[in-house]
């Protein structure tokens, strides 16, 4: 029996159970009004599943064999009319009003029910974008949606005037407006706010489409907060702050001069101007296409396609600040050579097992949701979420093939080069088994457009086409979620990349409204950095302080409410870049910028493992700590580096009266971006001392520093960002 | 009882007359294979048993219409065609009934088929003798009084997916057996 055939006797299996789901009844349909043998083997099967019904009661085996005229014995002499209807029925003996109809009847109501939820679902958050909008008060009738109810906001303002830091209170609901109409806007509360408080105010450029969103992430998190009782942390001073915007734009620490040049620095608006200028910033696309290409083929690189080609293709996007929407086209819908066209890499990685991998990943890293295990059965959770769901977006992927260049005159030392591109014909129906090993089949569908199994047309072209037209707009979503997270440590759901029905986000208005609003900019990825450096909760400390910290623990597993800075561990890359840049500021050492090298690659690899599944994962092997900092410091480069850097930092330290303070605050201000603690300093002087008794003054000075920058290198703080 | 079959007993009430003994034993032998007629238009079962009910009542007030030595089957499928689409129509919005058009090319395809169901039958018989023993079993308890797999699935025990899965093999293997034999059969 071939495969189709067999399919499709799975379908007509499922049809005698009633247990087809509504689009393998339209699947079946359409195989029976297109083939006239399938509809005879239709035929065929049901009725041989019919002659079983009939037989029904009789038994089987050999009894199955009595004549039917056995069944032709009932009483015919009560002819006609309604007699008959109770005669006849008497010879069956199969249940007419079987439980079956009970159970359907039950269905329906059921349906019925769940889709007046949805619709009340759907209708509660209309009402929240129509709220927004139209400055109507939202939907206060339902108790589970929390309304930005300005009254509501301003019965917790109490609680919130009590603490001094109360630049923090909720924001009024027609400050938090989307990014177009913003005439009526009051001046711009934040800033305002600001001004009060913070002994280094920062102003958030006002009465632009980009204040409106930043008020109004203010707004929305500050409700979150006065609704749980959170108080905020307090602002986090210009070291803190500047490290931190630094690691979250560039991928790295500041460099001393960089910091001290911040800090120092008067203008009233000098967190927006650095924000602006780390935009356009070479480093934040540089940064932005490690962490992508990372997200894309991983970092092991496991199916040695040509990194260097897809890390070109990223930053030549990020660095003219291309629509995220163009470049996520540009990665799904790519075609040509491999070194030629970089972003073919891409799916070049995910084609193998039936490009599986591919879909899984397209849709966790663009759609921001998890359809890998319903590769093989419906989503143990999302409900919404099945089967066939993950094969039709699968088949878009079914009509690219890749193919190994044989190139002339090689050496042989050349990566493989790989051509990627779409088959001439339509590759028809993608087929898949269920979990029962019945085998199904679907075609290329999203957000419900279909295509015709003999459309000859781009797949891939045609899903870029319907992402971009996405009701949900699903790829606008994913890429906030993905860019809050990365700039605040959390995201809106955990994990990140998993977001549906069944899997609640901590703050649902806001990423709405970012979503919307960051698809109304034409998909701004800098504009969209900008919205949430620029916000207020980006300005926290993460000193925890005691004040929020018992409510707003998501490292606990609570619902991260953004009352403070988390600290998180750096990215591998992150560390490697910092430690150079730590150790070339502290010997104020030109930074050269190589970044993306091959030794930091070579480097970042020592830590990663890949596994060959279905999604083509990796794990990265690196949490930060202090053992494996101290290991990956073994490299000789780093062995050499730090006395030569200790050697410069002290150069004139033994001298001066102030030599040892200077050099310690030198390090400290290159490694950690700020002026050393009461007990680094006291521990410093001790080793110092200590070194002095038994080695002249420069050279006790250099040991102790070398020593001090070891340790600053290998502290927690130094591998976080915070 | 549906309007449908209320408007069908109308019109049998006027024909007052038993139907002969040799339109009876027709009609008889007509079960079977009406119902195997129905079955694949309407989807469940019991929807096949209320439309043959239905039918039947139609074809027994109408008897004095039909010409002994005609084909009394196509006789009885048209009927039963009438009777089928008249359900389906007040039944229009049942889960899993197939489109009123591929309905048609069933039914089409259908009365075109070659009379063969008592031979289909009795190969039938013969294949579910050749089951193992545990799945002559399983046969027997879905097809008995109307149970459902999930039913089947609760009595044994099993997960309903896996009972289901059984279901399907053990269809498939007969009606492969059931082609070996029909074609065997043709030969002779």
């Amino acid at each position: 029996m071939s495969s189709s055939q067999d399919h499709f006797i799975t379908l007509c299996n499922l049809w005698c159970e009633e247990q087809l789901s509504s689009d393998q009844l339209i699947e079946l349909q359409s195989l029976l009004r297109a083939h006239r043998a399938m509809r005879a083997t239709f035929v065929e099967f049901v009725q041989l599943h019919g002659q079983l019904a009939w037989d029904a009661g009789i038994g089987v085996g050999s009894q199955l064999s009595n004549d039917t005229a056995e069944i032709g014995t009932f009483e015919i002499e009560t002819v006609p009319s309604r007699g008959t209807q109770s005669s006849v029925r008497s010879v069956r003996q199969g249940s007419r009003f079987s439980p079956r109809m009970v159970a359907v009847a039950a269905a329906c109501l059921f349906l019925a029910s769940i889709a007046a939820i949805n619709f009340r679902g759907t209708n509660a958050l209309q009402m929240v974008s129509n709220g927004v909008n139209q400055d109507v008060k939202p939907n206060s009738d339902t108790t589970t949606y929390r309304p930005q109810d300005p009254q509501l906001a301003s019965n917790h303002d109490s609680a919130l005037q009590k603490s001094p830091s109360d630049d923090l209170k909720p924001l009024e609901l027609n400050g938090i407006l989307p990014s177009t109409g913003s005439s009526d806007v009051p001046s711009n509360p934040s800033s305002a706010a600001h001004d009060n408080v913070v002994a280094t105010p920062v102003e958030i450029p006002s009465a632009n489409d980009d204040a409106t969103i930043i008020a109004a992430i203010d707004g929305l998190i500050a409700a979150g907060w006065s609704e749980n009782g959170v108080i905020p942390a307090a602002t986090a001073d210009d070291h803190e702050w500047v490290r931190r915007c630094y690691l979250t734009l560039t991928g790295r620490i500041p460099t001393v001069n960089e910091a001290s040049s911040f800090v120092a620095r008067q203008s009233p608006r000098k967190r927006a101007e650095l924000v602006d200028s780390l935009l356009e910033d070479q480093r934040f696309a540089e940064n932005l296409s490690v962490t992508w290409s990372n997200l894309l083929i991983g970092r092991s690189n496991a199916r040695g396609v040509n990194q260097d080609a897809l890390f070109d293709f990223l930053l030549k996007q990020f660095s003219v600040n291309r629509p995220w929407m163009e470049t996520v086209g540009n990665l799904i819908a790519a075609e040509g050579r491999s070194d030629q066209n970089g972003a073919t890499n891409f799916l070049l990685a995910h084609l193998n097992d039936q490009a599986t991998p591919a879909t899984a990943v397209t849709a966790r890293l663009f759609l921001g949701q998890q359809v890998q295990c319903t590769q093989c059965h419906d989503h143990p959770f999302a409900k919404d979420r099945h089967q066939d769901e993950f094969w039709s977006l699968n088949a878009f992927f079914k009509q690219a093939e890749r193919q190994k260049l044989m190139i002339e005159n090689g050496d042989g030392n050349h990566p493989p080069v790989w051509v990627l591109k779409d088959s001439e014909k339509s590759p028809g129906m993608t087929f898949y088994d269920t979990l029962r090993g019945q085998q199904k089949a679907v075609l290329p569908e999203f957000d419900g457009h279909a295509m015709s199994a003999d459309d000859a047309s781009s797949r891939r072209s045609e899903l870029v086409r319907l992402l971009a037209s996405d009701s949900h707009q699903l790829v606008a979503q994913a890429m906030v979620n993905r860019s809050w997270s990365q700039v605040f440590g959390y995201g809106f759901s955990n994990p990140i990349d998993d977001l549906g029905a069944h899997n609640p986000v901590s703050h649902p208005e806001l990423m709405k409204l970012l979503t919307k609003s960051f698809a109304d900019s034409n998909y701004d990825v800098r504009r969209l950095m900008r919205w949430l450096t620029l916000s207020q909760t980006f300005q926290l400390s993460s000193d925890q302080d005691g004040r929020s910290f018992t409510t707003d623990d998501p490292q606990e597993g609570g619902t991260p409410l953004f009352s403070r800075a988390y600290p998180r561990s750096m990215a591998p890359e992150q560390v490697y870049d910092s430690i150079r840049i730590a150790i070339r500021s502290a010997a104020d050492q030109p930074i050269d910028s190589s970044i993306g090298s091959q030794h930091r690659r070579e480097w970042v690899e020592q830590f990663v493992q890949s596994y060959g599944t279905d999604e083509n994962d990796e794990q990265l092997a690196f949490d930060g700590n202090i053992s494996q900092a101290m290991l990956l410091m073994n490299g000789e480069d780093i062995q050499t580096a730090i006395p030569l850097t200790a050697v410069e930092v002290t150069k004139s330290a033994h001298v001066g009266p102030n030599g040892v303070t200077k050099s310690l605050e030198r390090i400290a201000m290159a490694t950690l971006n700020r002026e050393p603690s009461e007990g680094e300093e006291k521990v410093f002087r001790n080793r110092y001392r200590a070194l002095s008794r038994s080695l002249p003054a420069d050279q006790a000075i250099r040991t102790a520093t070398e020593d001090m920058l070891w340790a600053y290198l290998n502290s927690s703080e130094f591998t976080s960002v915070h | 009882m549906s309007d449908a079959s209320q408007q069908s007993s109308a019109t049998a009430s006027g024909n007052q007359s038993a139907p002969s003994e040799d339109f009876v034993r027709l009609f008889t032998q007509s079960q079977r294979p009406l119902y195997l007629f129905i079955l694949p238009l309407v989807h469940t079962t019991a929807d096949a048993d209320e439309v043959l009910q239905e039918t039947n009542v139609v074809m027994l007030s109408k008897w004095t219409q039909f010409e002994l030595g005609t084909n009394f089957l196509a006789w009885c499928r048209a009927i039963a065609r009438l009777e089928v689409f008249r359900f389906r129509r007040s039944r229009h919005h049942r889960m899993f009934l197939l489109g009123d058009d591929v309905a048609g090319l069933l039914a089409d395809e259908m009365q075109e088929q070659t009379p063969d169901l008592e031979q289909r039958r009795d190969a039938l018989t013969e294949c579910i003798g050749k089951l193992r023993t545990q799945d002559q079993e399983l046969i027997r308890r879905r097809y008995s009084n109307g149970t459902t797999g999930d039913n089947v699935a609760h009595e044994l025990g099993r997960p309903a997916n896996s009972v289901y899965q059984s279901l399907g093999r053990i269809r498939r293997v007969l009606l492969e057996c059931i082609r070996r034999r029909m074609s065997v059969g043709g030969v002779q």
